[in-house]
């Protein structure tokens, strides 16, 4: 992708990782003695975490100013023990919030960043988008549409590993199938014509019985020419707005009750811990975008505030913020619901 | 780094180690991208046993204390490293130590773990950090398959190579 075609609503998963393997290996053909100097120069710069934590916080504060316009000071927790003298409170250390603030009126605030971002869900998505490509692979070379009706043909894989030996057989049952689901339409009436088909059953194709889980056969009488008519499910995004909402979901309820914020504020001596769930460029990058014609992160705050029903949890407020450059937006989302920054 | 590696090939010439061999974290630093790591861990072959069948470091540790080394906790600090021993106790560790390559760095030389028994102890010791090292080597493509398969083999690791090649989508790897 270059820099003149750079367009982040197509940047797929594994553009990143192709991007971040081509790094990696040029870094690998550093002499040994030049990577040892890049391990000690890491020593000496903040850890990328910490430094995170930081452009997270400031961004959010500037999403905020109510808050922002409290806060006499504030740092991330290392630094906050570690710049004051102060004795850190006792281990375990990871069950401290990542920042630590002071109001004018020296209320002490730990605020808990917690990135809405799924691993699972990233290294699922590429192992499908792997998939993907194998299985288009077989039309890379599209052949002409020669049918009467069909528009485009999107085939969805399922997860078996596609094997280039039966490529040939896979792309001449596809063709037989999308032939003979034209034939049946163009001899049906006019009025009964379907706009798309879904088939799931292949049991006279073996090779699609056994790499897709569906094929979608859109029709359309007046189609434009199309290059590409024979498609993958939509190209860099495997996952619908729900699976987003319901990773969020699940990130809200575990962060909300889990059993290491149960005594935070006694333990690291704060008045009030909060919880913000943030929505940065990685999420972006890696997860679906959760915004649709007419879902965004207004309606993406609302669902996480009907998830938590006013209910906190271990925090005193949970806030949700959009981290993405130019279009930072901040919600609390419990106890109560409300837009925090000035949409 | 130059006084880890002087200091390793002093104690093998003295014989307060036999055998030993980089691995982990900067072994991998060898052979892929440079991350942040403090620790260089040695590992040591052979296991030296008390009489309470332990593993001994009572030798190292001497050796190291006369020399004004400090320790922190399981480690020894030689300038900004911290340095671990580490007994080769698992037959895959014994097997790189003894097959472990020479390595070059700044005018000495050391030993260091291949490629392949790195990534077949960094699968058998399965911390997520330690198999993302291991797909990042197999994904570089400078691993020999067929020597990795064969340590695999030879260490009871295939079980965990497949479950791991099939999480990460390398069946034909």
């Amino acid at each position: 992708m270059t820099q003149q075609s750079f367009d982040p609503n197509a940047i797929r998963i594994e553009d990143i990782f192709q991007a971040k393997r081509k790094w990696r290996m040029s870094m690998a053909n550093l002499p040994f003695e030049e990577k040892i100097e890049v391990v000690k120069q890491l020593k000496q710069i903040p850890r990328v975490a910490e430094r995170n934590e930081k452009l997270i916080f400031s961004a959010f504060l500037e999403s905020f100013p109510e808050l922002s316009r409290k806060l006499d000071e504030w740092d991330i927790v290392e630094d906050w023990y570690r710049k004051r003298g102060i004795d850190p409170p006792a281990e375990p250390f990871s069950n401290r919030p990542d920042i630590i603030a002071k109001t004018h009126f020296k209320k002490v605030i730990g605020i808990e960043l917690k990135s809405w971002l799924n691993y699972e869900q990233i290294a699922d998505a590429r192992k499908k988008e792997k998939i993907q490509e194998r299985v288009l692979k077989a039309f890379r070379d599209q052949p002409p549409n020669e049918t009467k009706h069909v528009d485009i043909i999107v085939l969805y894989p399922n997860d078996a590993r596609f094997s280039s030996q039966d490529a040939d057989t896979f792309r001449e049952q596809v063709l037989k199938l999308v032939y003979e689901t034209d034939y049946v339409s163009s001899r049906l009436p006019s009025r009964q014509q379907r706009r798309s088909e879904n088939v799931m059953k292949f049991d006279n194709y073996p090779l699609l019985a056994k790499y897709l889980k569906r094929v979608e056969i859109k029709f359309n009488t007046n189609r434009r020419h199309r290059h590409r008519w024979i498609l993958g499910p939509s190209q860099g995004s495997h996952f619908s707005p729900d699976t987003m909402r319901q990773t969020l979901k699940a990130a809200l309820l575990k962060y909300r009750d889990h059993e290491k914020y149960k005594d935070v504020k006694s333990r690291v001596g704060l008045d009030e811990v909060y919880l913000l769930v943030h929505y940065d460029f990685r999420a972006f990058a890696y997860n679906t975008p959760f915004a649709g014609p007419e879902y965004g992160f207004t309606e993406v705050a609302r669902f996480a505030a009907d998830v938590l029903s006013g209910n906190a949890g271990c925090f005193d407020r949970v806030f949700l913020f959009q981290f993405l450059m130019g279009q930072e937006k901040a919600y609390e989302v419990a106890p109560e619901f409300r837009a925090v920054s000035q949409l | 780094m130059e006084k880890v590696i002087e200091l390793l090939n002093r104690m093998q010439a003295d014989g307060v180690i036999e055998n030993f061999a980089i691995g982990g974290g900067i072994a991998f630093i060898y052979y892929g991208e440079p991350y942040l790591t403090n620790d260089i861990d040695v590992f040591i072959s052979p296991v030296i046993v008390d009489s309470h069948g332990l593993v001994s470091f009572g030798e190292i540790y001497e050796y190291l204390q006369k020399l004004d080394y400090q320790f922190e906790g399981e480690y020894i600090r030689i300038e900004d490293w911290l340095v671990q021993f580490v007994p080769a106790s698992m037959s895959v560790q014994e097997e790189a130590v003894v097959q472990a390559r020479t390595a070059a760095f700044a005018g000495q030389y050391t030993r260091m773990f291949s490629r392949e028994h790195l990534a077949a102890e960094l699968l058998r010791s399965g911390r997520l950090k330690d198999h993302a090292r291991v797909l990042s080597l197999i994904e570089s493509g400078t691993v020999n398959m067929t020597g990795f398969r064969d340590i695999l083999n030879r260490h009871g690791l295939i079980e965990a190579w497949k479950n791991f090649s099939a999480q990460h989508d390398l069946e034909g790897e």
